[in-house]
């Protein structure tokens, strides 16, 4: 944060999210009755809190790999790379080191938008749970996006070339999954009114059945933005942030684990492998 | 003294090289305390055999052992006894002079609080004092050639790996690198460096080993080499008049190999050159015979056997 750019960008940042805010909360109170009813206040409240929190997931997916996809592969083109590989630096020390420093500005760009985020909680409606919970996926999205972008840059020599991929593994991932989600439900729907109407024994629909929840529940906890809707619609229905259940027409109900759960477990996971990665190309010798 | 470099058949292919070797069974010991320079033309093998050194490179055979470690199992304590320089290098541009020392001294784990001291003593030896809290992008390239240098020392090594050191500097800053490096030998440094510069090598180095498409084809003091490759003397004569008596006096002279005349545009005076064998005590006796023949002898001196024309002889002229 030497240069003046770090300064830069979080103000433009800034005034964009402010915005942003401000035409929400100035289009939600021009059709609202009367925002000075509870209800009324505390939807709003919701609302601006969600829209806070998905920029921030937007932004998270999106400048996370930008930080990160030149780590490693702009030391080669700077010709600073051997220097540090001749030092006693341990490699995993290179490694977690620019993720961290890349991390630090992102958790910087995280708290920096925790006064719009308490301004949503002014309005009520927004449960201290929510807060933490939405912080949680947050700080895991950027360590799974910033991971990505560091296991690319392992293998590229370009900059380019690294940041090119990982914003294509970032794209696929925001929204070529919902893509992917939507038409897995649509086939699940479909396959779901077949099942029912078949001739399958009950054991046989139910083993069915509880396949298909799980391959939507695993999409979308795959997702970030699907993530934090479903999490969102699973605390204001069933008042829960931890475990639910789905009726199953077959009978009884089928228990999941709350999205966010799932998804920092997943998430968590990938970039603990990402990382190891990272390790293991940046420590190899040249061939 | 111990070899604190053994080379022992050292071979490097890359691949789609073909048969090419970038190094081919290439096999040397560097004593302690020698300057050691490494000699060759673009593409012989001087960069590779470098970074293999160095633990950036595999090798394809053979091994390095660097005060006694091997470079291919041992690589963090060979790590620990070099200090690398390579021919191109970067600077981190947001950083101040101090901090980039500061910053590989925490590389080399040397605690914070002995970091100040030894980063004054540093740029004191490469004469950067002045430049202590300037940004490293606003140094000149002989500067910058000095901040790697004091960076290779930061701690404290055995021996010094330099890939051309001097390689892109003004004649004022080669000289000035040439002399960090003899004071770093007398402080007990041994220096492994490659060049194409052959009066750097000629300047400083105790020993010199010439490389060209992979293969070593001389090494040792450049005395030596001088006499293995040059063993005749050449001596430049100059006389004032008689030249085809002072043709004659030489030709007949025993020991002298050949004897050729050169010739100036617009000069009165006549130039030979001669090839001799013999000891300084023959060569005192062709310059009495000169005189007392009456021949006004101008210029009588012995051609020192520099190191570029024992390059010639040594190497074909085959690029990789």
């Amino acid at each position: 944060m030497r240069r003046g750019r770090a300064y830069l960008i979080i103000t433009i940042y800034l005034i964009m999210m402010s915005i942003l805010v401000g035409l929400v909360y100035l289009g939600l109170a021009s059709t609202a009755n009367n925002v000075g009813n509870s209800s009324s206040a505390q939807a709003v409240g919701k609302i601006v809190f969600g829209i806070v929190v998905g920029v921030e997931m937007m932004m998270v997916c999106f400048v996370a790999p930008a930080l990160t996809a030149g780590a490693i592969s702009s030391e080669r083109e700077r010709q600073t790379y051997d220097l540090l590989r001749t030092t006693l630096l341990p490699t995993r020390s290179l490694v977690l080191g620019k993720l961290t420093s890349a991390l630090s500005f992102l958790l910087l760009l995280l708290v920096v938008g925790f006064p719009l985020q308490a301004l949503a909680s002014l309005f009520g409606g927004v449960a201290i749970e929510e807060v933490l919970v939405a912080f949680l996926l947050l700080a895991v999205s950027a360590l799974t996006f910033s991971a990505i972008g560091l296991l690319v840059s392992s293998l590229m020599k370009s900059t380019l070339a690294s940041t090119v991929i990982s914003y294509v593994a970032a794209i696929i991932v925001v929204f070529g999954e919902p893509t992917l989600i939507g038409i897995a439900l649509s086939f699940m729907g479909m396959l779901s009114g077949l099942v029912y109407t078949s001739s399958l024994a009950p054991f046989q629909v139910k083993i069915l059945e509880v396949l298909l929840y799980s391959i939507g529940y695993f999409l979308i906890a795959l997702n970030p933005l699907a993530t934090i809707i479903a999490s969102e619609v699973m605390l204001i229905e069933n008042q829960t942030l931890f475990i639910t259940t789905l009726p199953m027409t077959s009978g009884g109900n089928f228990p999941i684990l709350a999205p966010w759960i799932a998804y920092v477990l997943i998430y968590g996971f990938f970039s603990l492998v990402f990382i190891l990665i990272s390790i293991r190309f940046v420590r190899r010798v040249e061939k | 003294m111990s070899a604190v470099i053994e080379i022992v058949d050292l071979s490097k292919q890359y691949s789609g090289q073909g048969s090419q070797k970038a190094i081919d069974h290439l096999s040397l010991n560097i004593e302690e305390g020698d300057i050691f320079g490494f000699v060759g033309p673009n593409g012989a093998g001087k960069t590779s055999t470098i970074r293999i050194i160095a633990t950036l490179l595999q090798a394809s055979s053979g091994d390095v052992r660097v005060a006694g470690y091997s470079v291919r199992t041992q690589l963090r304590q060979v790590r620990n006894a070099i200090g690398y320089m390579p021919d191109f290098f970067g600077v981190y541009n947001d950083m101040l002079v101090w901090e980039y020392l500061d910053f590989f001294g925490a590389c080399y784990n040397i605690p914070a609080n002995q970091r100040t001291r030894l980063i004054k003593d540093l740029l004191d030896l490469v004469d950067l004092t002045h430049r202590h809290d300037d940004p490293v992008e606003g140094l000149s390239r002989g500067m910058k050639q000095r901040l790697s240098l004091a960076r290779t020392l930061i701690h404290d090594p055995q021996v010094l790996i330099l890939d051309e050191p001097a390689s892109g500097l003004d004649p004022r800053a080669r000289v000035e690198i040439r002399q960090l490096l003899v004071e770093l030998a007398r402080m007990g440094k041994t220096i492994f460096f490659s060049t194409h510069i052959l009066a750097d090598v000629a300047e400083i180095c105790t020993q010199v080993g010439i490389i060209e498409a992979g293969k070593l084809v001389a090494a040792g003091p450049l005395e030596e080499l001088q006499q293995m490759l040059m063993p005749h003397r050449k001596v430049q004569i100059t006389v004032l008049a008689q030249p085809e008596e002072a043709l004659t006096t030489l030709k007949a002279v025993q020991g002298i190999r050949s004897v050729t005349e050169l010739h100036s545009n617009g000069e009165t005076r006549s130039r030979f050159e001669i090839e001799f064998n013999g000891d300084d005590q023959a060569l005192s006796e062709i310059l009495a015979s000169l005189v007392s023949k009456g021949i006004p002898v101008l210029h009588f001196s012995e051609d020192s056997r520099d190191l570029e024309e024992v390059f010639m002889r040594a190497t074909k002229g085959l690029v990789t």
